[in-house]
């Protein structure tokens, strides 16, 4: 139906297939990577540290209210599905990378997987390592570790992702009013991290919203310096919230969390925009926004492979002649969304590089 | 129907893992041996893992059967296995069908006798509709590698750059004199040194020396028509000249349009946009002067009043800050809702604008202007201030104010929407056709959208986007052939009215109604003696086999041929 074109060149792409991609890290931008490079018959080796695959977003709930608001959780199962079905994606888990050698387009690689080891020959390797999650027991004065109802969003991803409901960690209720703490190791000289990670705002009013749509006579209140957009859903989101007599949005972040080790409840100590004077506030679940930081082992990474990094410690991509890449958080907080356009890109420069397209 | 006697089925009964084994007893599986058609039938614990599902289908091929009911959990654990992958059973993909006893008896019962006969009675249903299972074929077209990139922005450009690196013939086209943009207007950027100007004009350069992309300017959009693999962009030169551009793929990068802010006193020549501000930068700041030639002393930027959830005005205010604060002493004042820092690198900016004496006023009430003595006052209450119980506004004198322009959608999309029939998201702009899973793929088959008429973002991150619309483009095309199955819908042009029901419905804009008389001219009565409607067409590869089309004809025309009415029937058992 279409008139053949000179210039199409169907499998004249020799060596391709032979190319290998090793690619470090199984969160969504390491997927998404593997996935597009074998659509374009590019096949690839997985190298995962834990037994699982999808990384941080691995265990993120749907926080869908009376409509999808696009939190992007869903992907990430998808993703992963799909991943493992796909021929030409080998996938290894509980393993790590030990020595390098070799030149640009042609590495070899030691794996350590267990206590075996083995070797493999890579064309290109891919860092997609992405972040760990700000420790929350570095701001003592929110008290994590503490006391038990003051819990991060991951804590609270988990809970939900796993039992479908909230619930109190001391005693096993429904709470009634929930405190959100928004840029715990965001933003912060104090602990050196002076950097946005961007999501947290998004990602807790979502979680808000989702709360408030299944547990409607649940109190919310949302600390925060600046409320920061993401993307083309969120004018909406902000209004809905902005709407919602029960979800308070308070531009302010509290000083410190008083309780009790065996208490359920919790009091705060912040300054009120609408009074001005310094006020305590109770709360029976504090959920603590923790930001983005790279990685505990990033440095490791970064020596063994030359990768640069800029001033906050994240990844910087590589000479493109390297035939290293980087791709998704590591380079930098991202969402879902934006590790998946990475990944994507990241993919076709990939690619390029080895001359397949 | 075809005779249930020439049906030779398996049943495969996957036990999840252990978790359906006490479901399917030793009773149980001589009921489902028993069942007719049956020939044989297999057990395995965990269908989900690659190896066991090699050995089943070594089984399978040296069998009868020449079809299969897999009994076990939903049908996403296998379809993607039994359908996309060819595992060489020898079977047509299409040949398998699944018995959910997991989800729809198992989970759902909890009394184990009565999950048993709700078993019993979807397995015996599903073997009943596995007799009117037929082979579905599939197909491939060569595609042209050629693309067509609309909108010569920064984003156009890089898409281009890219799809022309990839080898892919590429046809630009820009509506402006020449290419570039509105990145034009940008003299800095806001997270790394070096102009923006030779960054740019280097691009500019690369584009237009490349030998695999062919550049048009000065062209108006007029239509958009064909599908995969042959694509036509109507466009129109000024003098009236309309031609066509073909590509096997579009990437849609408009970007998109900017009102000014000029509506009462915000049309007072003290009140300037942020491209202005970049342009009074560029030249040195040797225009930040008053016509009198008196310095520019005070600069205040307004952010917030529109675009509060778009960031390109705050980080532009940031850089701008810091560079009439560091190069020209100037007093700076941001007035904003919230600050954005989302930006790489750029909480770092705001520290080092705040450092410089850039001062920062955040608000919950919009701020008030009026005219002193040909300054502007701008009157504003500072959250902070509110907060020590005062009730009082902050009033700054201004020489400049700089109030954003409105962002809003190309007015390309509405025309490109309904032509194309891809949906606009509610602000207007462009829609992916599932922002989750298919960013920057739109519901038609090969376009593709990016940068500002999909949502207005920074240059970094339109850049991305461009990159990866380029990466979907190269995906699409880097076989040379697009390759389907045909189990999608089919219209019976016997029975079809020619209605126009099934075009209107179509999300995916698959079915085309041929004209029916010369000229389009409504025909009544007295048709010529061979004169016959024409049908509506579904274009295969366009098509999705969503079904929407099947349920709306009135006539009954369409099937979907991998879910038929005779199906349908027998799953519930009329």
């Amino acid at each position: 139906m279409i008139e053949p074109n000179k210039a199409v060149t169907v499998g004249q792409r020799p060596g391709v297939a032979d190319q290998n991609v090793l690619i470090l890290g199984s969160g969504i931008a390491g997927i998404t990577t593997a996935l597009e490079l074998s659509e374009m018959g590019i096949s690839s080796t997985i190298l995962e540290r834990r037994d699982r695959l999808g990384g941080q977003a691995a265990v993120f709930a749907c926080k869908a209210s009376e409509k999808c608001n696009k939190c992007f959780a869903c992907v990430v199962d998808n993703q992963i599905q799909e991943v493992s079905r796909r021929s030409g994606i080998r996938i290894l888990t509980e393993s790590t990378l030990g020595k390098i050698s070799g030149d640009p387009g042609r590495f070899k690689v030691q794996i350590q997987s267990g206590g075996n080891e083995s070797r493999l020959e890579a064309s290109v390797i891919l860092v997609a390592t992405g972040v760990d999650f700000f420790n929350a027991r570095q701001k003592p004065e929110y008290g994590y570790g503490l006391f038990q109802n003051v819990i991060t969003a991951q804590d609270l991803d988990e809970m939900l992702h796993a039992k479908g409901r909230v619930l109190r960690p001391s005693d096993g209720q429904v709470p009634s009013r929930i405190a959100f703490f928004q840029c715990v190791g965001s933003r912060d000289e104090t602990i050196g991290h002076l950097w946005c990670s961007k999501v947290c705002c998004a990602y807790a009013l979502r979680f808000m919203k989702a709360i408030r749509h299944q547990y409607p006579e649940i109190e919310t209140s949302f600390f925060y310096i600046d409320i920061q957009p993401l993307g083309r859903s969120f004018e909406s989101l902000l209004e809905a919230c902005r709407q919602d007599e029960r979800m308070h949005l308070i531009r302010s972040l509290p000083s410190k969390v008083y309780g009790h080790r065996t208490s359920t409840d919790l009091r705060i100590r912040f300054i009120d925009p609408v009074s001005g004077g310094i006020t305590e506030e109770g709360f029976d679940l504090i959920v603590l926004s923790i930001g983005m930081t790279p990685r505990e082992d990033a440095d490791q990474v970064a020596d063994l492979l030359h990768v640069p990094k800029n001033e906050e410690g994240f990844y910087r991509s590589p000479p493109p002649d390297s035939g290293i890449f980087v791709s998704g958080a590591c380079k930098g907080p991202r969402d879902i969304g934006g590790s998946i356009i990475d990944a994507k890109a990241t993919a076709r420069e990939i690619a390029q590089y080895l001359g397949g397209v | 129907m075809r005779s249930s006697k020439e049906c030779r089925i398996a049943i495969v009964i996957d036990h999840c893992e252990g978790t359906l084994s006490h479901i399917f007893d030793e009773a149980m599986v001589r009921y489902f041996s028993g069942l007719p058609c049956v020939v044989s039938c297999y057990q395995d614990d965990n269908l989900s893992s690659p190896r066991r599902l090699e050995k089943l289908v070594a089984k399978l091929r040296k069998g009868k059967a020449d079809r299969a009911v897999i009994v076990g959990g939903s049908p996403k654990r296998y379809e993607a296995s039994f359908r996309r992958l060819d595992l060489g059973t020898g079977f047509n993909p299409y040949m398998f069908l699944v018995a959910n006893v997991r989800e729809q008896a198992v989970w759902t019962i909890p009394d184990v006798e009565r999950a048993k006969e709700k078993t019993k009675t979807i397995v015996a249903k599903r073997i009943r509709e596995a007799t009117c299972l037929s082979p579905i074929g599939e197909e491939k077209f060569e595609l042209s590698k050629n693309a067509i990139v609309l909108g010569g922005g920064v984003v156009g450009m890089r898409a281009a750059l890219a799809l022309a690196d990839a080898n892919i013939q590429v046809t630009l086209l820009s509506r402006a004199k020449d290419i570039g943009g509105k990145a034009i207007q940008l003299t800095h950027f806001y997270d790394r040194p070096g102009e923006v100007s030779s960054w740019f004009k280097d691009q500019v350069k690369k584009v237009k020396k490349h030998p695999n992309i062919a550049v048009k300017t000065s062209v108006e959009l007029k239509g958009l028509e064909g599908s995969l693999g042959d694509y036509r962009v109507k466009v129109e030169d000024p003098s009236g000249k309309r031609r066509e551009v073909e590509g096997s793929a579009v990437i849609l990068a408009m970007g998109n349009d900017v009102i000014p802010n000029t509506e009462g006193i915000f049309g007072h020549q003290r009140f300037i946009s942020p491209p202005q501000m970049e342009a009074m930068l560029a030249d040195g700041g040797k225009s930040l002067v008053t016509d009198k030639e008196r310095p520019l002393q005070t600069v205040t930027f307004i952010l917030d009043l529109v675009n509060e959830t778009i960031k390109i005005d705050s980080a532009n205010a940031i850089k701008n800050a810091i560079l009439l604060r560091e190069n020209h002493d100037r007093a700076v004042y941001v007035i904003c809702r919230d600050v954005k820092v989302s930006l790489d690198g750029m909480e770092k900016q705001y520290r080092k604008a705040r450092e410089m004496g850039v001062i920062f006023i955040k608000y919950d009430d919009p701020p008030k202007f009026s005219l002193v003595n040909g300054q502007i006052n701008v009157e504003v209450k500072e959250v902070s201030i509110q907060m020590r119980g005062d009730d009082y506004s902050l009033s700054i004198l201004s020489d400049l104010v700089v109030v954003s322009e409105r962002f809003v959608p190309s007015k390309d999309n509405q025309m490109l929407a309904d032509v194309l029939g891809i949906p606009l998201a509610e602000e207007g702009f462009l829609m992916d056709e599932n922002p989750q899973f298919a960013r920057v793929r739109t519901n038609r088959r090969g376009v593709f959208i990016a940068g500002g008429c999909r949502y207005p973002q920074t240059l970094d991150e339109s850049l991305v986007e461009a990159e990866a619309a380029a990466a979907g483009v190269t995906e699409l095309l880097s076989q040379g052939f697009f390759g389907y199955d045909l189990a999608v819908a089919e219209i019976d042009p016997a029975k079809c009215a020619a209605c126009l029901t099934c075009p209107r419905v179509c999300p995916h804009s698959a079915i085309v109604v041929e004209r029916y008389a010369e000229g389009n001219v409504y025909v009544t009565g007295g048709y010529e003696k061979d004169f016959r409607w024409k049908a509506a067409r579904v274009l295969p590869m366009q098509c999705y086999g969503c079904g929407i089309c099947v349920s709306s004809c009135p006539t009954k025309a369409i099937t979907l041929k991998h879910l038929t009415d005779d199906e349908i029937s027998l799953q519930v058992g009329v």
